[in-house]
Protein backbone atom coordinates (compact mmCIF):
# COMPACT_ATOMS: atom_id res chain seq x y z
CA UNK A 1 0.00 0.00 0.00
CA UNK A 2 1.49 3.72 -0.71
CA UNK A 3 0.60 6.75 0.00
CA UNK A 4 -1.69 6.59 2.75
CA UNK A 5 -2.81 9.44 4.77
CA UNK A 6 -5.15 12.46 5.38
CA UNK A 7 -8.38 11.65 2.82
CA UNK A 8 -6.48 9.95 0.55
CA UNK A 9 -5.13 7.00 -0.22
CA UNK A 10 -3.24 4.95 -3.59
CA UNK A 11 -3.41 1.33 -3.97
CA UNK A 12 -1.28 0.07 -6.49
CA UNK A 13 -2.45 -3.72 -7.40
CA UNK A 14 -0.77 -5.99 -9.29
CA UNK A 15 -2.48 -7.79 -11.95
CA UNK A 16 -0.77 -10.87 -11.07
CA UNK A 17 -2.52 -11.26 -7.75
CA UNK A 18 -5.67 -9.22 -8.18
CA UNK A 19 -8.05 -9.39 -11.44
CA UNK A 20 -8.86 -6.30 -12.75
CA UNK A 21 -12.64 -6.87 -12.91
CA UNK A 22 -12.33 -7.37 -9.28
CA UNK A 23 -10.21 -4.06 -8.40
CA UNK A 24 -12.65 -2.59 -10.60
CA UNK A 25 -15.87 -3.94 -8.53
CA UNK A 26 -14.34 -3.15 -5.60
CA UNK A 27 -14.14 1.05 -6.81
CA UNK A 28 -17.90 0.62 -8.02
CA UNK A 29 -18.51 -0.20 -4.56
CA UNK A 30 -16.59 2.01 -2.69
CA UNK A 31 -17.27 4.79 -4.96
CA UNK A 32 -20.45 5.94 -2.85
CA UNK A 33 -18.31 6.30 -0.08
CA UNK A 34 -15.90 8.57 -1.23
CA UNK A 35 -16.00 12.03 -3.17
CA UNK A 36 -13.34 10.68 -6.24
CA UNK A 37 -12.53 7.44 -7.22
CA UNK A 38 -9.60 7.28 -10.44
CA UNK A 39 -8.23 4.17 -11.96
CA UNK A 40 -5.36 3.87 -13.61
CA UNK A 41 -4.38 0.84 -15.73
CA UNK A 42 -0.85 0.03 -16.53
CA UNK A 43 0.54 -3.09 -17.97
CA UNK A 44 1.60 -4.90 -14.39
CA UNK A 45 -0.76 -3.02 -12.21
CA UNK A 46 -4.24 -1.42 -11.60
CA UNK A 47 -3.42 1.66 -9.40
CA UNK A 48 -6.37 3.24 -7.59
CA UNK A 49 -6.82 6.55 -6.13
CA UNK A 50 -9.63 6.74 -3.17
CA UNK A 51 -10.28 10.70 -2.09
CA UNK A 52 -12.40 12.72 -0.45
CA UNK A 53 -13.77 9.88 2.14
CA UNK A 54 -15.03 10.79 5.57
CA UNK A 55 -11.24 11.33 7.84
CA UNK A 56 -12.74 9.28 10.43
CA UNK A 57 -11.97 5.83 8.49
CA UNK A 58 -8.60 6.54 8.30
CA UNK A 59 -6.16 4.19 7.00
CA UNK A 60 -8.98 1.55 7.23
CA UNK A 61 -10.78 2.93 4.11
CA UNK A 62 -7.89 2.10 2.02
CA UNK A 63 -7.67 -1.38 4.25
CA UNK A 64 -10.84 -2.69 3.85
CA UNK A 65 -11.09 -1.72 0.03
CA UNK A 66 -7.94 -3.76 -0.54
CA UNK A 67 -9.67 -6.58 1.54
CA UNK A 68 -12.47 -6.23 -0.74
CA UNK A 69 -10.92 -6.62 -4.34
CA UNK A 70 -8.53 -9.75 -3.04
CA UNK A 71 -11.87 -11.20 -2.01
CA UNK A 72 -13.62 -10.64 -5.18
CA UNK A 73 -10.27 -11.97 -6.89
CA UNK A 74 -10.24 -14.86 -4.98
CA UNK A 75 -13.98 -16.12 -5.35
CA UNK A 76 -13.70 -14.76 -9.34
CA UNK A 77 -10.28 -16.88 -9.91
CA UNK A 78 -12.03 -19.81 -8.22
CA UNK A 79 -15.25 -19.97 -10.47
CA UNK A 80 -12.98 -19.37 -13.71
CA UNK A 81 -11.42 -22.64 -12.15
CA UNK A 82 -14.62 -24.44 -11.67
CA UNK A 83 -15.79 -23.20 -14.72
CA UNK A 84 -18.07 -20.99 -13.64
CA UNK A 85 -19.46 -17.43 -14.65
CA UNK A 86 -16.00 -15.62 -14.11
CA UNK B 1 7.73 -37.51 2.46
CA UNK B 2 11.05 -35.73 1.16
CA UNK B 3 8.63 -33.32 -0.43
CA UNK B 4 7.22 -32.54 2.68
CA UNK B 5 10.29 -32.25 4.71
CA UNK B 6 11.12 -29.88 2.55
CA UNK B 7 8.24 -27.78 2.75
CA UNK B 8 8.81 -27.85 6.30
CA UNK B 9 12.18 -26.50 6.04
CA UNK B 10 10.81 -23.53 3.78
CA UNK B 11 8.52 -22.66 6.46
CA UNK B 12 11.22 -22.72 9.06
CA UNK B 13 12.92 -20.52 6.75
CA UNK B 14 10.42 -18.47 6.52
CA UNK B 15 11.28 -14.79 8.05
CA UNK B 16 8.97 -11.83 8.70
CA UNK B 17 9.42 -8.74 9.69
CA UNK B 18 7.03 -5.91 11.19
CA UNK B 19 6.73 -2.18 11.74
CA UNK B 20 4.49 -2.33 14.99
CA UNK B 21 1.08 -2.14 12.58
CA UNK B 22 1.84 -4.80 10.00
CA UNK B 23 3.85 -8.08 9.32
CA UNK B 24 5.45 -8.74 6.27
CA UNK B 25 7.08 -11.76 4.49
CA UNK B 26 8.07 -13.25 1.21
CA UNK B 27 6.91 -16.47 -0.81
CA UNK B 28 8.87 -18.10 -3.35
CA UNK B 29 5.77 -18.59 -5.48
CA UNK B 30 7.46 -22.53 -6.44
CA UNK B 31 6.82 -23.25 -3.17
CA UNK B 32 3.68 -21.57 -2.29
CA UNK B 33 1.15 -21.07 -5.68
CA UNK B 34 -0.26 -18.75 -5.90
CA UNK B 35 -3.65 -21.05 -5.62
CA UNK B 36 -2.22 -22.23 -1.70
CA UNK B 37 -1.41 -18.26 -1.02
CA UNK B 38 -5.09 -17.66 -2.14
CA UNK B 39 -6.99 -20.50 -0.39
CA UNK B 40 -5.14 -19.35 2.73
CA UNK B 41 -6.07 -15.80 2.09
CA UNK B 42 -9.44 -16.15 2.13
CA UNK B 43 -9.16 -17.82 5.50
CA UNK B 44 -7.76 -14.79 6.78
CA UNK B 45 -10.09 -12.03 5.39
CA UNK B 46 -11.92 -11.26 8.11
CA UNK B 47 -9.44 -11.28 10.67
CA UNK B 48 -6.86 -9.25 8.98
CA UNK B 49 -6.08 -6.63 6.09
CA UNK B 50 -3.80 -8.39 3.60
CA UNK B 51 -1.73 -6.91 0.74
CA UNK B 52 -0.39 -8.73 -1.95
CA UNK B 53 2.69 -7.35 -3.88
CA UNK B 54 5.23 -8.55 -5.99
CA UNK B 55 8.62 -7.60 -4.96
CA UNK B 56 10.44 -9.53 -7.54
CA UNK B 57 9.69 -12.58 -10.47
CA UNK B 58 8.11 -15.55 -8.54
CA UNK B 59 8.01 -13.71 -5.69
CA UNK B 60 5.13 -12.99 -3.40
CA UNK B 61 5.18 -10.43 -0.61
CA UNK B 62 2.28 -10.77 2.06
CA UNK B 63 1.65 -7.75 4.09
CA UNK B 64 -1.36 -8.58 7.53
CA UNK B 65 -2.16 -5.99 9.28
CA UNK B 66 -4.66 -6.46 12.74
CA UNK B 67 -7.88 -5.15 12.19
CA UNK B 68 -8.13 -4.76 16.06
CA UNK B 69 -5.47 -3.28 18.52
CA UNK B 70 -2.35 -5.60 18.63
CA UNK B 71 1.38 -5.94 19.61
CA UNK B 72 4.45 -7.39 18.47
CA UNK B 73 3.57 -10.95 19.50
CA UNK B 74 -0.10 -10.78 17.75
CA UNK B 75 1.37 -9.85 14.66
CA UNK B 76 4.08 -12.40 14.81
CA UNK B 77 1.26 -14.94 15.88
CA UNK B 78 -0.94 -14.03 13.24
CA UNK B 79 1.95 -14.63 10.78
CA UNK B 80 2.77 -18.13 11.96
CA UNK B 81 -1.16 -18.62 11.79
CA UNK B 82 -0.95 -17.68 8.13
CA UNK B 83 1.56 -19.50 7.68
CA UNK B 84 0.68 -22.73 9.02
CA UNK B 85 -2.43 -22.48 6.76
CA UNK B 86 -0.38 -21.71 3.92
CA UNK B 87 1.03 -25.10 4.23
CA UNK B 88 -2.32 -26.78 5.01
CA UNK B 89 -3.19 -25.15 1.67
CA UNK B 90 -0.56 -26.16 -0.61
CA UNK B 91 -0.87 -29.75 1.25
CA UNK B 92 -4.45 -29.89 0.34
CA UNK B 93 -3.27 -28.78 -3.48
CA UNK B 94 -0.77 -31.59 -3.61
CA UNK B 95 -2.90 -33.88 -2.48
CA UNK B 96 -5.67 -33.17 -5.08
CA UNK B 97 -3.57 -33.33 -7.68
CA UNK B 98 -1.38 -36.58 -6.77
CA UNK B 99 -5.40 -38.05 -6.23
CA UNK B 100 -6.88 -36.19 -9.27
CA UNK B 101 -6.59 -39.24 -11.52
CA UNK B 102 -8.59 -42.06 -9.16
CA UNK B 103 -11.27 -39.37 -8.42
CA UNK B 104 -12.20 -38.81 -12.13
CA UNK B 105 -12.03 -42.50 -12.64
CA UNK B 106 -14.19 -42.87 -9.75
CA UNK B 107 -16.78 -40.14 -11.35
CA UNK B 108 -16.35 -41.76 -14.65
CA UNK B 109 -17.34 -45.61 -13.37
CA UNK B 110 -20.45 -43.82 -11.23
CA UNK B 111 -21.76 -42.17 -14.45
CA UNK B 112 -21.01 -44.39 -17.42
CA UNK B 113 -20.92 -47.77 -15.62
CA UNK B 114 -24.21 -49.96 -15.88
CA UNK B 115 -27.46 -48.99 -14.09
CA UNK B 116 -27.57 -50.45 -10.48
CA UNK B 117 -31.36 -50.88 -11.07
CA UNK B 118 -30.18 -53.55 -13.68
CA UNK B 119 -27.50 -55.28 -11.76
CA UNK B 120 -30.75 -55.19 -8.66
CA UNK B 121 -32.91 -57.32 -11.69
CA UNK B 122 -30.04 -59.15 -12.73
CA UNK B 123 -29.53 -60.51 -8.85
CA UNK B 124 -33.46 -60.85 -8.12
CA UNK B 125 -33.93 -62.86 -11.55
CA UNK B 126 -31.32 -65.20 -10.35
CA UNK B 127 -32.57 -65.91 -6.86
CA UNK B 128 -36.58 -66.32 -8.44
CA UNK B 129 -34.28 -69.17 -10.29
CA UNK B 130 -32.67 -70.81 -7.93
CA UNK B 131 -35.66 -70.79 -5.03
CA UNK B 132 -37.93 -72.39 -7.87
CA UNK B 133 -34.82 -75.57 -8.29
CA UNK B 134 -34.18 -76.22 -5.23
CA UNK B 135 -36.12 -76.35 -1.61
CA UNK B 136 -33.58 -78.81 0.92
CA UNK B 137 -36.01 -77.49 3.40
CA UNK B 138 -39.25 -78.33 1.82
CA UNK B 139 -40.44 -75.02 2.90
CA UNK B 140 -42.83 -74.69 -0.51
CA UNK B 141 -44.23 -78.08 0.80
CA UNK B 142 -48.00 -77.66 2.70
CA UNK B 143 -47.73 -78.58 5.57
CA UNK B 144 -50.89 -81.47 4.96
CA UNK B 145 -48.44 -83.47 2.09
CA UNK B 146 -46.72 -85.15 4.60
CA UNK B 147 -48.49 -85.33 7.42
CA UNK B 148 -51.60 -86.89 5.87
Amino acid sequence: MADAGGTRVSLAFHRSMYLPEAVREAAAAYGAYCGDVAIEETASEVVVTLAGFDPGYGDTFGDEFANYALGQSIVKAREALAGGPA
Amino acid sequence: MSEAVEIQQEMEELIWSTDGRRVSFTLDEGVYPRDSVYGAAYLFLDRCYLFFTRPGEGKIEVRLKLKEEGDKASLERLAGEYANELLNQVVRQRVGESTAQIREYYMAKAFFADSNQTSIDALLAELDAEELEEDPLEIAVPWEEPNG
